[in-house]
């Protein structure tokens, strides 16, 4: 119980962070009727659950005898009612932008245009890279202890084993984020100061797996590497967190640009009491495979010799 | 005036296959998308670590 409880406890959070962020309804955007060509918003809207929305609405003056559409967010309900209304129309009026507040009790993640269910990406998306840092993290930890002078081997091989699965977290998170941006932002990639940052951290840590294969003396490759490590992951810590926060510099990432990433505009409290879970089961099971790694690794060191 | 939203905008902008598939429904096909890879991607390292075994299982034999 002692050495693996945080195994059973990584597939538990992951499987309720995963169930959970994919089956959380997301809040209704902006509501909206179209009348014959005029435009009206509802007063109050509320939740009622997953599939059922509750919608107020002052009928306005001049409404046409026409069919009603019905616009919640992106889905279109066309001809949702008739209306016998003999009006001329009346003057358009502007809904604004903000999705109305859901009723309490009803849990939904918010809805935001142009992102709209691919919200719960930040549940699979992100995770990779806090990973990948505590991944980084962990094997510069190790570097340092391997530079101390005790057991250096030992603890060579584990800062190996947690930059060769960091690396792989960074690659899924490269990807997945392509993907995402081209729905988002419409291309796999763009000049955005964070992905340039990734981009040049995984080269680096790409150049840590160059250094070492270069280097045949196994006491010597431990030094150098480790030295190489303590580099490398200032860098990380400068590419993804100081680099991007710097008021000259404006990114697409939110939480960037001048400002930390936690405040209530970037992330929204529902969508926080999923994404911690999920943080901590995706860190975890990156752990678990850095562990597999290195106990495979020294298996294969004692087979070697 | 009808108000064109933003999702047909974008589709508009660039109408390709791409677009089509991501977009629908709300973009929970991204969402879709981005789970599989990541799937993909720990698939990928297993069958690596596979064969890792299957190398030190080789060596022992001999």
């Amino acid at each position: 119980m002692k050495h693996w409880w945080w195994k059973i406890a990584a597939v538990v959070l992951l499987i309720v962070a995963s169930v959970a962020g994919l089956y959380v309804p997301l809040a209704p955007a902006l509501v909206r009727f179209t009348n014959g060509g005029d435009q009206f918003c509802p007063q109050r809207v509320e939740v009622v659950d997953a599939t059922h929305l509750k919608v107020f609405v002052e009928v306005p003056e001049g409404l046409r005898e026409a069919m009603t559409d019905l616009s919640v967010g992106y889905l279109r309900y066309a001809g949702a009612f008739y209306s016998k209304g003999g009006g001329e129309g009346f003057p358009a009026m502007d809904c604004g932008d903000e999705a109305p507040a859901p009723a309490s009790g009803a849990f939904v993640f918010p809805n935001r245009s142009i992102l709209y269910e691919s919200i719960r990406n930040l549940h699979f998306h992100v995770p990779m890279w806090f990973t990948m840092i505590a991944l980084m993290g962990l094997s510069v930890w190790h570097s340092i202890k391997a530079l101390g002078g005790t057991n250096v081997l030992e603890h060579d091989r584990t800062a190996l084993a947690a930059v060769d699965v960091g690396l792989w977290f960074c690659g899924l998170g490269l990807l997945t984020g392509a993907l995402w941006a081209r729905a988002t932002w419409g291309t796999f990639w763009t000049s955005d100061v964070k992905l340039n940052g990734a981009a040049v951290t995984a080269l680096i840590y790409l150049a840590y797996l160059v250094l070492r294969g270069s280097i045949t003396d196994a006491h010597k490759r431990a030094r150098l590497a480790g030295i190489y490590n303590i580099f490398a992951f200032t860098l990380l810590v400068l590419f993804l967190f100081v680099v991007p926060r710097l008021n000259a510099i404006d990114s697409l990432h939110p939480g960037n640009g001048g400002n930390s990433g936690f405040n209530d505009l970037d992330l929204d409290n529902r969508l926080r009491i999923i994404f911690y879970p999920a943080v901590m089961g995706w860190v975890l099971l990156g752990l678990w495979m850095a562990q597999l790694r290195t106990r495979t690794a020294r298996l294969a060191e004692q087979l070697d010799r | 005036m009808n108000l064109p939203t933003l999702h047909t905008i974008l589709l508009q902008a660039a109408p390709s296959w791409l677009e089509h598939s991501l977009h629908g429904n709300g973009k929970i096909n991204v969402v879709v998308a981005v789970v599989g890879l990541i799937v993909l991607g720990l698939g990928l390292w297993m069958w690596r670590m596979d064969l890792r075994l299957k190398r030190m299982e080789e060596q022992q034999r001999k």
